[in-house]
């Protein structure tokens, strides 16, 4: 299969396609040039080395892969949930888990305190009782990144599950595997793929959040402030360090973007729908 | 466990062994499509669920395996009820201990051969290693051990199907289901493994359901067929039974015998929708009558034959079909009918479409049964 859809790429395009594929991709990689045109080379160990910058770094690889591990435990059920089961209320609450993909981040912050906050409808009672704060904490970061991570993960996965041949399930139940297990050992292993690239877009999303984070965990060196808010604060002040980190988050982001693509996400290597026969 | 619905008392046949499988239901589909289903399989034998596409195999096939509930009636396996058309009685398909062999084998991409065997003792709560070992037998006896290692998408079909009738069977199922085991297959490897089949399925102490539209898999492989039509049993038999008196126009395609309507009036045939009589030695059958004629029982000739049998005519042949040993010329115009002549005869007659041929058969050899 592969190697004839290799063989199908054509170094011929009609030229319309290619010029607006070229002014396309240009928007992405100008602004990386520009970047890396006002790199201080030099002074990047320097830069990067600082205690707010090492901070920064360690709040968002951490926050991040949290987030992303807590959509993928809370959202592929979800998304089993949605895709399977059939309940009144189900396309509202499709819609509500979607929402915060084209909610403006602020916006969710703002809900999560409202909800979650020291004076807020479960928060408030919380804070009675046991004087637990979530907000401008770290876990306030997790929880504001899973808000808006956790929906890539959902639809992801929620696709994949309504192409899952449900033949293989039926015949993993015909040799007496219960529906748990019939998830766990047939279902989950057909979804892999999907699996893999909704957590990897959860945690790509994570690392990029902004808006929610700030606003229900506010911007506390070394608690709370996460490398785009480190950037945000260092633009008004130190255009340089701005740069250095930024430069950081386009790498990290690169990598694993790049080595996931390659590994998981290959187009014609595993399809979820129909046969899994595809050879690895 | 009364029965209900349309199976109300009993129908009269034989009892099956507690361990059988005893299916009496009607289920309707969302698409308005109906299958009245009532056979029994005695435990040890095969029986052949025989039909064209869209007679409602898919469906009996979802209701014996638990993939859907039954309207009413019954379906019971070793003793035990696995639906009785209410939804408690309903018994999920993990719980009923029926191996289904799918048509398009359904093995799990991610586990090796012997994994997929073993899936069912793992699941039933077996360890993986116990589950590797319990099936060690099975894998020799299947001659799979060379391919034990390797992941389905490196088998060719036969070896898939071989490894789904061993996946099937490992659990010690009270029932095994084989749908359409053989249509995903070439030609070829269909006759390999329908020998393989032939020699397994004895091994399989329990009833047997072998779903097929394939008359050669009905024929070679069952002890009983059961001819399933529009959603209704049609016909149940065993294969010579079938082969001799088939009961309807399909049932005599698929056993290569020509059926024809008609009425009888002391041996004279009028067939239906034809404008030909034919001459029978029957001549007690009187009335609406089914007419059977071996394909063998036709003779064909270049020219008119003298001092011949009466029933001769002009026809002209459609199609030539070489079927082995014998080759199966269907004739047109003024009465369609299949007649098997040797490949020699076939070559010396020059038969190809539009030849124009004469036809006979002897009176004695056109079967008449009453119907209705």
């Amino acid at each position: 299969m592969r190697s004839s859809d290799r063989r199908r790429h054509s170094l011929w395009a009609p030229w319309p396609l290619v010029v607006l594929a070229i002014v396309g991709s240009l928007l992405f990689v100008v602004p990386l040039i520009g970047l890396l045109g006002r790199t201080p080379w030099s002074e990047l160990g320097n830069l990067l080395g600082t205690r707010v910058v090492l901070d920064a770094l360690r709040l968002s690889l951490l926050s991040s892969v949290a987030a992303a591990l807590i959509s993928a435990i809370l959202g592929v059920p979800l998304a089993w949930v949605l895709s399977r089961v059939d309940f009144p209320g189900h396309s509202i609450l499709r819609a509500m888990v979607t929402l915060p993909m084209v909610l403006p981040p602020v916006v969710g912050g703002a809900a999560l305190l409202f909800a979650l906050g020291r004076r807020g409808v479960i928060g408030g009672p919380i804070f009675d009782a046991t004087g637990f704060v979530l907000p401008f904490s770290f876990w306030g970061v997790v929880v504001a990144n899973t808000f808006v991570a956790m929906p890539f993960l959902v639809i992801t996965v929620e696709g994949a599950l309504s192409n899952v041949d449900r033949r293989f399930e039926d015949a993993a139940a015909s040799l007496g595997a219960s529906p748990l297990r019939v998830f766990r050992r047939v279902t989950l292993p057909m979804i892999r793929p999907s699996l893999n690239a909704g957590i990897v877009l959860a945690w790509a999303r994570a690392l990029g959040e902004f808006g929610a984070t700030v606003t229900f965990a506010g911007n506390l060196s070394g608690r709370t402030q996460t490398m785009p808010l480190a950037v945000f604060v260092a633009l008004e002040s130190d255009r340089d360090t701005a740069i250095a980190i930024s430069l950081v988050l386009i790498v990290v982001s690169l990598v694993v973007l790049v080595a996931f693509r390659a590994r998981w996400w290959s187009p014609g290597d595993r399809d979820p729908a129909g046969e899994i026969g595809g050879s690895t | 466990m009364t029965p209900v619905g349309p199976f109300d008392g009993d129908t009269g046949s034989e009892r099956p062994s507690d361990a059988g499988l005893e299916v009496r239901f009607t289920v309707t589909r969302p698409s308005g499509f109906t299958l009245h289903a009532e056979f029994d399989i005695a435990v040890g034998t095969t029986m052949a669920l025989l039909g064209p596409n869209g007679a409602g195999k898919s469906t009996a096939v979802a209701a014996i395996a638990g993939l859907t509930e039954i309207d009413s009636g019954h379906i019971r396996l070793g003793g035990r009820s696995l639906d009785d058309g209410s939804s408690r009685g309903f018994v999920p398909p993990e719980d009923r201990r029926v191996g289904v062999v799918f048509q398009q084998y359904l093995l799990f991409e991610h586990l090796n051969v012997v994994d997929n065997i073993s899936f069912g003792l793992v699941s039933r709560g077996s360890s993986k290693r116990a589950g590797r070992a319990a099936v060690g037998a099975l894998v020799e006896a299947f001659d799979l051990t060379d391919l034990a290692m390797r992941k389905p998408s490196e088998l060719s079909g036969g070896q898939a199907q071989r490894v789904a009738m061993a996946r099937a069977v490992a659990t010690e199922p009270d029932l095994l289901l084989l749908d359409e085991p053989l249509a995903a297959l070439d030609v070829r490897t269909r006759a390999h493994l329908r020998r393989f089949l032939a020699s397994h399925l004895a091994d399989f102490a329990g009833p047997r359901l072998l779903i097929t539209h394939d008359p050669a898999d009905a024929f070679l492989l069952a002890d009983e067929i059961c001819v399933l039509e529009d959603g209704r049993i049609r016909q149940r038999g065993s294969p010579e039974d079938i082969r001799s008196r088939p009961a309807t126009p399909y049932v005599a395609d698929l056993a290569g015998t020509n059926l024809l309507t008609g009425t009888n009036s002391n041996g004279v045939l009028t067939v239906d929708d034809h404008h030909l009589t034919l001459q029978a030695s029957d001549t007690s059958t009187e009335g609406r009558v089914l007419i059977t004629i071996a394909p063998a029982a036709i003779a064909l000739h270049p020219e008119e034959p003298h001092g011949s049998p009466r029933n001769t005519w002009l026809t002209s042949v459609v199609a030539v079909e070489p079927l082995g040993d014998i080759t199966r010329i269907l004739l047109g115009s003024p009465l369609e009918l299949a007649a098997d002549i040797t490949p020699t005869s076939t070559a010396r007659l020059g038969l190809v479409p539009d030849t124009p041929i004469w036809a006979t058969i002897k009176a004695t050899e056109i079967v008449v049964t009453a119907n209705q």
